[in-house]
């Protein structure tokens, strides 16, 4: 017998009440884990897109605003040098699904010049910006809807826009990214829309943003303050913003989703430890006369602390690892980017997600055993033997 | 009187007694235990020293009661005793009223005697017994168990003394309901740098004493109340502490249990030499302690010597036992 195994007994004491404040633990843990995981990708989205430096131009009044072709020719004379700018791309958004099915990849048409400079992260080898330059109908595609339709390079993809006047295309996969920040992707040439567009007689030649790859990040603050000076007062004002506060202002234009879940973490947090800690006071006051006889035998105060407080932590984190583990392997088999949610669909269950919600759990359980332990330690033991005398 | 006895000695342990304690003017001195028959006293005369054990004096003592002789005795100092109180205030206090439970107490126990505590509910029986068990301190006075003195110890080394030292029984027992009747035993022990397998053998001599070697893999739930307490006996002696407290160990026992614990600890006194205090309301429980002490108010009334629950020794000691 060890001091471990009497823990491990006191917990087995009231199994139902043990199991119950283990689920408590363990419900919001699962769903913690999935929104620290989201954090952490968003976090890793977006130190990926400060290492790219680059600046998005859209309509200042909304981003499905089209804007005309020339503004492209403005911004570049805004640096004929290309000291501050590297490229300039306009894209459009295509709202693309492969045909039968509900989801929206973030299918984007793109400058067929710059394209393979502004997106260089996307690791196009020569041979593929060759292919990009003269396939009309090359498209570069992220991992996750390769994955799902099972797409390589060279294959063959349909997709139907969702957005007027739902064009249908047909396209040559060229690459598939292994960029976990581009997920959820489908590039494919501008030119070739806006032919598309023009033989339905359709508003081409436009396009929702210009994506401008900068030098430096002091050429991009400058460079987002020069462009929205040079649209200003004019019929297409620009608001101009770099890649990270795009996807941020992309993902909170349903609400604060991350913030939400967080704050909804934190509540369900608190009430979990004031549950545990509840279970934790009841569990002593029915074994005072135990924990008085523990130290009349010789139990130090600190030791009898240390037994409630090991008590609490256990609870927590076994409930913890009731829900986290769970979570987490549904998430490695079923990840959310097959749900094509925008930004979400980047989520993938994290490690760091994992150890983040073990911590928190074991914090929960220490705040919710202290006062209980603390109450052991100080318990009279001549009272506590006297009142059950 | 003098008392002129023959030389007797039951094993030779009165050799010891002899050579540590005068006994002046006739006159049995507190009893001392014999490891192996029970109680003795010095019994002398004024030029020699002669000794018995207290069963075969006692017919002897009868007869100088009888004679009206007078008693009286004192200790050289060379044998001390194993308990010894002076002075002992204790008092409580409650929405800031003093309440003395204890005043002024002074008290001797002998190594390896069998003491009772007896009195009326409020008289600091449980008291005493927790003083000098060092679950709690006096308010005053000096309590000396052995080589510790208690009022010197801060609560850390009271505790830590407390488990190598002193054995509890309980009313209600008190064994921890979710673990086995060796696990019981054995949690003591996890408070000593010890090997498992020397765990276990402790374990099992404990309750191999105690007559429950074959009851181990049995949860508290699945004993009788004789049982409980004989493995919480069992958990009182498992780290071999010299002194044993009981408080009220058999009220919550119908007769014949009873009677087999107070066996049992007869048993841990005579065989083993544990002293032991026992706390009890039941006077057929107090006839098997050698030594009874009547307390009452806070004060020590009166004690008697027994002898083995069928001979009463009674003399009155006033404020004061030795």
């Amino acid at each position: 017998m060890t001091r471990t195994y009497v823990l491990m007994q006191n917990l087995n004491r009231n199994p139902l009440r043990t199991m119950l404040t283990a689920a408590a633990f363990a419900l919001p843990m699962a769903i913690f884990v999935a929104a620290i995981s989201l954090v952490v990708t968003f976090m890793e989205v977006a130190r990926a897109a400060e290492r790219e430096l680059r600046l998005g131009v859209h309509h200042r009044t909304s981003l499905t605003q089209l804007l005309p072709e020339a503004m492209r020719r403005r911004i570049e004379g805004l640096d004929p040098r290309h000291e501050r700018l590297s490229g300039v791309c306009g894209m459009r958004w295509f709202g693309g699904r492969v045909p039968d099915s509900q989801n929206t990849l973030t299918s984007l048409a793109a400058d067929v010049d710059t394209f393979p400079l502004v997106y260089s992260d996307l690791g196009l080898t020569p041979e593929e910006i060759e292919e990009w330059r003269t396939k009309r109908t090359a498209a570069v595609v992220g991992p996750a809807p390769a994955k799902e339709y099972g797409w390589t390079k060279g294959s063959r993809v349909v997709l139907e826009s969702t957005v007027p006047p739902y064009l249908a295309l047909e396209f040559h996969v060229i690459k598939v990214v292994d960029n976990k920040e581009r997920g959820n992707v489908f590039y494919f040439r501008r030119d070739y829309m806006d032919e598309s567009l023009e033989q339905v007689g359709a508003d081409s030649g436009r396009c929702h943003i210009f994506w401008l790859k900068c030098n430096s990040a002091a050429a991009l603050r400058l460079l987002q303050k020069d462009i929205d000076a040079l649209f200003s007062n004019s019929p297409e004002e620009t608001k101009s913003e770099d890649e990270n506060a795009f996807a941020a202002n992309f993902t909170q234009a349903g609400g604060d989703i991350p913030g939400l879940m967080r704050a909804m973490a934190i509540v369900v947090l608190g009430i979990v430890a004031l549950v545990a800690g509840n279970t934790m006071m009841m569990s002593l006051r029915e074994r005072t006369r135990e924990l008085a006889v523990f130290k009349a035998i010789g139990f130090q105060r600190g030791r009898i602390f240390s037994i409630v407080l090991a008590e609490s932590v256990m609870l927590a984190v076994g409930g913890a690892l009731i829900g986290v583990v769970p979570a987490a392997l549904f998430l490695w088999k079923f990840p959310i980017q097959r749900l094509r949610m925008g930004p979400i669909a980047e989520l993938e269950v994290s490690g760091w997600a994992v150890v983040v919600s073990l911590v928190i759990a074991l914090l929960v359980g220490v705040a919710a055993g202290l006062w209980p332990a603390y109450q052991a330690m100080r318990l009279n033991t001549v009272d506590a033997l006297r009142r059950i005398a | 009187m003098i008392v002129d006895v023959a030389r007797r000695s039951c094993c030779g342990c009165l050799t010891r007694l002899f050579e540590s304690r005068r006994v002046r003017g006739g006159v049995p001195g507190p009893p001392f235990l014999c490891p192996r028959r029970g109680p003795a006293v010095t019994v002398v005369d004024r030029d020699c020293l002669e000794a018995y054990c207290l069963t075969d004096a006692l017919p002897l003592f009868a007869a100088m009661e009888a004679t009206g002789a007078g008693f009286s005795a004192e200790s050289d100092g060379m044998e001390r005793s194993e308990i010894e109180l002076r002075g002992v205030r204790k008092v409580y206090h409650k929405d800031r009223i003093e309440i003395p439970v204890l005043e002024g107490l002074d008290l001797d126990v002998p190594s390896g005697q069998f003491v009772v505590l007896m009195g009326p509910s409020g008289s600091g029986k449980s008291t005493l017994l927790h003083l000098i068990g060092g679950l709690d301190s006096a308010t005053d006075g000096t309590i000396r168990v052995g080589d510790a003195q208690l009022e010197q110890m801060n609560e850390r080394r009271r505790t830590s003394w407390r488990s190598r030292s002193v054995g509890f029984i309980f009313q209600m027992y008190h064994l921890v309901p979710v673990l086995t009747a060796a696990q019981n035993v054995e949690l003591p022990l996890l408070l000593f740098k010890m090997s498992a397998s020397e765990r276990r053998k402790r374990m099992t001599t404990a309750l191999e004493v105690v007559g429950l070697a074959d009851r181990m893999d049995h949860r508290p739930n699945q004993l009788s109340g004789g049982q409980e307490q004989r493995v919480a006996i069992a958990r009182a002696i498992v780290t071999d502490p010299r002194l044993i407290l009981a408080d009220e160990p058999t009220g919550d026992l119908d007769a014949k249990t009873s009677e087999e614990i107070l066996q049992l600890l007869n048993l841990l006194n005579t065989e083993f030499g544990k002293t032991i205090i026992m706390v009890t309301h039941d006077p057929r429980a107090a006839a098997h302690g050698r030594r009874t002490l009547h307390l009452d108010k806070g004060a020590l009334e009166r004690e008697e010597f027994s002898l083995r629950g069928d001979g009463r020794l009674t003399g009155s000691v006033a404020g004061a036992g030795s």
